[in-house]
């Protein structure tokens, strides 16, 4: 699943958050989401011509 | 030559959120546990190093808007996570040491701690985990 920052105090708005880089260097990462750091990046619906 | 600290612009990192603007204290503990070695023969007591018990404690100002204080710590009591200081906010060194305690538990947290006419803080103690060290 791949997360975009949502705060300045955990970095630049909007870039991608490796969550799974994060775990591995301890960060609790269900924290940051409950605490609205990050949110899920939605992925683009294709559309069809 | 005598030399002083004065931690005017440190930063503080918990869970990689920075919580710099908030925090008024900040105090790491860095302990090797004594374990006594002392035989028969020996004058004088021993000791060996055994497990790292480390701690880190610091005071926050407690703000409950989106993406503050209580929105950082609420959610990692009773778990574990990472805290990064550095005494200034410059770039890593080796006068600017910064301490990462990785695997550290939060076990109390106080959401609210108010007095009349003050400005709410909170006190928190990470145990355990990790402690390193880094200069560049």
């Amino acid at each position: 699943m791949a997360y975009k920052i949502a705060s300045e105090r955990l970095g630049k708005i909007g870039d991608t958050f490796d969550a799974a880089a994060a775990e591995a260097e301890g960060i609790n990462v269900p924290a940051l989401i409950d605490g609205g750091f990050v949110v899920e990046e939605l992925k683009k619906k294709k559309t069809e011509d | 030559m005598a030399t002083t600290t004065y931690l005017s612009n440190p930063t503080v990192t918990i869970n990689s959120v920075d919580l710099s603007d908030q925090c008024t204290s900040a105090t790491v503990t860095f302990t090797a546990e004594a374990l006594e070695s002392t035989a028969f023969g020996d004058t004088a007591r021993k000791y060996t190093s055994g497990l790292q018990n480390n701690e880190v404690t610091v005071t926050l100002y407690q703000s409950y808007a989106a993406t503050e204080t209580e929105a950082t710590i609420y959610s990692l009591v009773g778990t574990t996570t990472t805290l990064v200081l550095k005494p200034a906010s410059g770039a890593v060194s080796a006068t600017n040491p910064s301490y990462t305690l990785t695997g550290a538990y939060l076990e109390t947290h106080t959401p609210i701690a108010a007095s009349l006419g003050e400005l709410s803080t909170v006190t928190l103690t990470f145990r355990g985990g990790t402690l390193a060290k880094a200069v560049v």
